[in-house]
């Protein structure tokens, strides 16, 4: 009876699960199609109007829409679509394509008729598109960069946009005025993604002929160079510029040109005075200086039905057409790109959508080849080189070229799962058997059945754990056997840790290493945890005292860090160590001290993580002190001091060890939580400079995600933490039972 | 060794003003004992002396030396806690030898003077447990080797033994008397107990609402207090008072007729219209006398070896201790008359609550 009731109880879990994963999905039987998007607000206000307003045109037809979170999206198409589970059309930018070309999962506009129909957009756009020979989707909308200007301050120097480099240079110059914190040009100069415009503009390429990535090319050099100009000797540009200073200087007028999509214009506060143009000529080459662009199209997945590809063609024709594209740019504020549209006035006469078309016919469609997402890395750090002025720019693109050639070389190759299974079956019988004589020792059965009921309470967190802890961890772990290239997984066996463990790949001083990482993480630990427990127990030595007044308010005040969310305190703590707007840098020059670039050499960016982290972690290490500190009867400290101990020998003879029993356990655990702290690293230094700052969490992150999806070699690393951790608090565990 | 000096000491905390302007002096190998009931300033007035609490006014003499500004580690001083405030990481070896430790004495030497304490207190085979593994009566002679082992000038004592049970601490009481002979050194203790008072001290200073009430030898304070709190606070059960008036040297009142031993009284009160008279209850008889009390018996307590009776006089109860021998006959209820010699009256201003009695010189 109990367990009937149970068993239901489990299948309605099971089907809420299913329910809860599953979004609207192609059933065959269904007649209308699936529409996956990730809009919200405005521009899906437009999706669903231009929609309607198909439908009614098409009485009969039936298009559902489904919108899938952004960070999910390109994920889900992946895995959903093979199974039949996705959509019929869905929505994205397309950089994807190269991927999803190559797995099968989007169809090519050969299939679907609309092969005509691809020739009235700019061919920039459709370039974007293809991979391989072949078109997929069309495209809806771009997002490129131009350039943005304060209408005041421009007029305030008489001048008219710049049409060149040189002129924008110049006028930037007359504008500077470092001393009140004014820039002439502000963006974001040390990512990649907005240095692509000198790029291309010189001439510059990323890809050979053959899809070969190869960055160290003059024309690639001379861009570097002219972006290390406008901040090493123009001096126009402001330091360590990031999107939201960008975004302040701009919109305070103390920027007069920024460089920006058009997402800029949204967060603009209303009523600043600007205005929009594309960029301009590169003076020295005479082209354009051509961004980066990224196309938003629709596509078709493999899993539409052979009798739907009539109607799935007609509607994606509609939807890139020009009464669709009014819509999506009156409404939906996007930055369409049909021609046609732009004969009607409202949109010619609309200078911001009519200045993105014209920068999207002239712009560098965002190249789609998987091998592209691995460019990024390599390609950021030799640039963030450049602009430090460590290396010449030549150097920096052969070291980034050799940093790709490693990433992407050779796949490691497949070997043989059978032993490994062998090996895994003979644990797995020894250890059920060892844990099967375990229960029975312990009289486990005959315990369960005496008291089901507790088993019963235990079950809810049992389940729980099993889900969210050994489930993902028993993946994780298989996971390290493999090695992952565009969507394949091949099973390596422990190619990874060899690989990982001989330094075969980078020499141990490279920060790519994994002891380089290593001994960088224990080293931030260590510092890490005796910051936290002398700044800790030192405070609570001072709070303890009995003459502090207020000590309320200065505990409360003090346990703050704590508990703000440790990435706001992180971003906060990165922008104080700022180079130019700092707070830091600003108190040090009261004290004449020159301007620190922390995040310039590995000395001082570790430090600013160490303070970081010290800032967030002292507060623990307080509490669990104070806590300690008030089970130690007053008498004590008393005895001692009549006995003629010295303050410090008090501390170091008699509270030190009554607090030990307290501190040993806290200690351990901030040390894990230290080794682990992904968060500051990320956020403070990000690695800088050149990834020396990494710890072997963060370093992990920069493998799974960075450098080629390489999900089992970050595996490896994940299993390569956990064992160090489980090593260290065996050893420590000793220790903190005995006292 | 050295004796102890307080001149006008006082001490506040905040608004409250706990210690009110106390002079005392110890001699030199003495055993004082500041009793008081709790809240007197007994303790903070140790702590002033041991430098844990500076006082707000007055000066402190340890030995010829003013001490006032000196830290406790220079005082030269050993101090025993209540709670015996023993390390706990410690063993009992190292606890008695902190003292030395810490101050860079070589480790043979704080070996022998540790061995020695123990060898004195009977603690040599605990020498190298734990504190949490002795009973309690151990940790008190540990806390007291503790003191020894230093060989301070002056010992400061805050109430040790009020955390044994009453058996222990009667024997703990004898050792410690036994102790203060072999050491013949200064101590200074405190205690709300005056049974440890009276057995222990070689001088009592009895404290009151931070202002000392009367210092002198244990029987001088019971026979001769020099005020109405002092009669009252020492002796148990308590001296029996009652109010009325004295005319030719007779104390009269409701029920009682006390003629006054003419040698006690002070100059010139030999009449006075309100005065208190204070009679010890074991100085009563059965039968009258000069002297006498009479009331209605309200209650026996046949203890044994005597019996406590209470007696209504007047509107007062007053509890009359007699011999077992003599209480027989006497029931609750019925009437009784007692007599008192007149050497054993004591009187006491109404008012100001002074003796009005003297020991004739």
């Amino acid at each position: 009876m109990r367990g009937a009731r149970f068993a239901s109880l489990l299948r309605l879990l099971a089907l809420l699960v299913a329910v809860a994963f599953t979004p609207a999905c192609s059933d065959p039987e269904h007649e209308g199609l699936i529409l996956w998007h990730s809009y919200r607000g405005a521009e899906a206000e437009a999706l669903h109007k231009v929609v309607g307003d198909y439908l009614k045109a098409h009485p009969g037809e039936k298009i559902e829409l489904a919108a899938v979170p952004n960070e999910a999206y390109a994920n889900k198409i992946a895995s959903a679509v093979p199974r039949g589970n996705g959509p019929d059309l869905f929505i994205y930018a397309h950089e994807m394509v190269g991927d999803w070309s190559r797995s099968g999962l989007i169809l090519p506009n050969s299939l679907l008729g609309l092969k005509g129909d691809e020739a009235i957009f700019p061919a920039a756009t459709v370039q974007a598109l293809t991979f391989e020979g072949k078109t997929f989707g069309l495209p809806l909308n771009t997002k490129t960069l131009a350039l943005y200007y304060r209408t005041d301050r421009l007029a305030e120097l008489g001048a008219a946009p710049p049409k060149t480099t040189d002129e924008l240079v110049a006028l930037a110059s007359r504008f500077t005025d470092r001393s009140a914190s004014k820039f002439g040009l502000a963006y974001e100069a040390s990512n990649f993604y907005f240095h692509s415009a000198w790029m291309f503009g010189y001439g510059g390429a990323i890809f050979d002929a053959d899809g070969t990535p190869r960055l160290n090319r003059p024309e690639n050099a001379a861009a570097l160079d002219f972006a290390a100009s406008l901040l090493n000797t123009a001096k126009v540009v402001p330091a360590e510029p990031n999107g939201a200073l960008v975004l302040d200087l701009f919109q305070t007028g103390r920027a007069l040109f920024a460089i920006s999509g058009p997402w800029f214009a949204s967060e603009l506060r209303e009523g600043t005075p600007y205005a929009v143009v594309p960029l301009p000529i590169i003076s020295k080459t005479g082209k354009p200086a051509r961004p980066f662009m990224t196309v938003e199209a629709i596509f078709a997945t493999t899993q539409l039905a052979d009798r739907k590809r009539e109607q799935a063609a007609s509607f994606m024709r509609y939807f890139a057409g020009p009464e669709s594209s009014k819509v999506r740019a009156l409404l939906g504020h996007q930055t369409v790109i049909h021609p046609d549209a732009f004969r009607d006035p409202e949109i010619a006469e609309n200078g911001f959508l009519k200045t993105f078309a014209t920068a999207a016919a002239q712009a560098e469609p965002m190249p789609n080849r998987p091998e592209m997402r691995t460019v990024w890395e390599p390609a950021n750090t030799a640039l963030d080189k450049v602009l430090r002025g460590t290396v010449s720019a030549k150097e920096a693109l052969a070291e980034a070229d050799t940093q790709l050639t490693r990433l992407l070389g050779p796949a490691p190759t497949a070997v043989s799962p059978r032993p490994y299974v062998a090996i895994f079956l003979c644990a797995a019988v020894i250890g059920s058997g060892f844990f099967l004589r375990t229960l029975r020792r312990r009289r486990v059965w005959e315990r369960a059945k005496q008291n089901p009921v507790a088993y019963l309470y235990i079950f809810p967190a049992a389940a729980a754990l099993s889900l969210l802890v050994f489930l993902p961890f028993a993946v994780g772990s298989a996971l390290s056997l493999y090695a992952h290239r565009y969507g394949q997984f091949t099973f390596v066996g422990f190619g990874n840790f060899l690989r990982i463990l001989s330094a075969q790949d980078y020499a141990i001083t490279d920060p790519y290493s994994f002891y380089f990482t290593l001994a960088v993480t224990v080293l931030w630990t260590v510092v890490n945890v005796f910051m936290h427990v002398a700044l800790g127990l030192s405070l609570a030595m001072l709070l303890r005292d009995p003459w502090v007044k207020l000590k309320g308010v200065y505990r409360v005040l003090l346990i703050v860090p704590w508990a703000i969310p440790n990435y706001i305190t992180a971003l906060i703590w990165k922008g104080m160590f700022h180079v130019e707007f700092g707070a830091i840098n600003r108190i040090l020059a009261l004290g004449g001290v020159e301007h620190i670039d922390w995040f310039g050499q590995f000395s001082t960016a570790f430090a600013a993580n160490v303070t970081t982290n010290t800032w967030l972690g002292f507060p623990f290490m307080m509490v669990v002190s104070l806590g300690a500190l008030q089970s130690i009867p007053r008498d004590l400290d008393e005895a001692a001091e009549v006995d003629g101990a010295s303050r410090w020998q008090r501390f170091r003879h008699v509270t030190l060890p009554l607090l030990r029993p307290a501190l040993v356990p806290a200690i351990v655990l901030g040390s894990v939580w230290t080794f682990n702290m992904f968060n500051v690293i990320y956020l403070v230094s990000g690695g800088k400079p050149d990834g020396s700052t990494e710890i072997l969490i963060s370093e992990a992150y920069r493998w799974a995600f960075s450098r080629q999806y390489q999900y089992g070699y970050a595996a490896a690393y994940g299993v390569l933490i956990f064992l160090l951790l489980l090593a260290y608090t065996e050893l420590t565990r000793n220790r903190s039972e005995e006292s | 060794m050295a004796g102890v000096r307080l001149k006008g000491i006082r001490k506040s905390f905040g608004d409250v003003e706990v210690v009110k302007g106390v002079d005392l002096e110890v001699q030199d190998g003495e055993l004082l004992i500041v009793v008081g009931a709790s809240g007197c300033g007994k303790s903070t007035l140790l702590r002033l002396l041991a430098g844990l609490e500076q006082p707000s006014a007055g000066e402190i003499f340890i030995g010829e030396r003013l001490v006032n500004e000196l830290p406790p580690k220079d005082r030269d001083i050993a101090m025993v806690f209540q709670s015996y405030a023993l390390y706990p990481h410690m063993t009992v070896r190292e606890n008695m030898g902190f003292g030395l430790t810490v101050r860079g004495v070589a480790k043979s030497e704080v070996d022998r003077a540790v061995n020695n304490a123990a060898e004195l207190l009977g603690l040599t085979p605990l020498l190298d447990r734990l504190p949490k593994a002795m009973s309690g009566g151990q940790r008190q002679r540990v806390a007291m080797g503790r003191a020894i082992v230093r060989k301070p000038k002056v010992f400061l004592f805050d109430e040790p033994l009020s955390n044994l049970d009453a058996a222990l601490r009667s024997q703990m009481r004898v050792e410690l008397k036994k102790l203060h002979k072999a050491l013949g050194v200064t101590m200074f203790y405190v205690t709300h107990d005056q049974v440890e008072a009276m057995t222990l001290a070689d001088r009592i200073c009895l404290l009151n609402r931070g202002v000392v009430q009367q210092v002198g030898r244990p029987d001088e304070l019971f026979e001769w207090p020099m005020n109405r709190y002092t009669a009252a606070f020492l002796g148990s059960p308590g001296m029996n008072f009652a109010e009325g008036s004295l005319t030719d040297g007779i104390f009269e009142s409701a029920g009682l007729r006390l003629p006054v031993a003419a040698a006690h009284l002070v100059p010139g009160a030999s009449s006075v219209a309100s005065v208190v008279a204070g009679v010890r209850p074991h100085a009563v008889s059965v039968g009258a006398g000069d002297g006498s009390i009479s009331g209605q018996v309200e209650l026996l307590e046949p203890m044994g070896w005597e019996t406590h009776l209470h007696l209504r006089v007047g509107a007062n109860s007053w509890t009359l201790r007699l011999s077992a021998e003599e209480a027989r006959g006497l029931e609750a209820g019925q009437r009784a008359t007692f007599s008192v010699p007149a050497e054993a009256v004591r009187l006491f201003d109404a008012a100001t609550g002074e003796a009005l009695c003297r020991r004739p010189a």
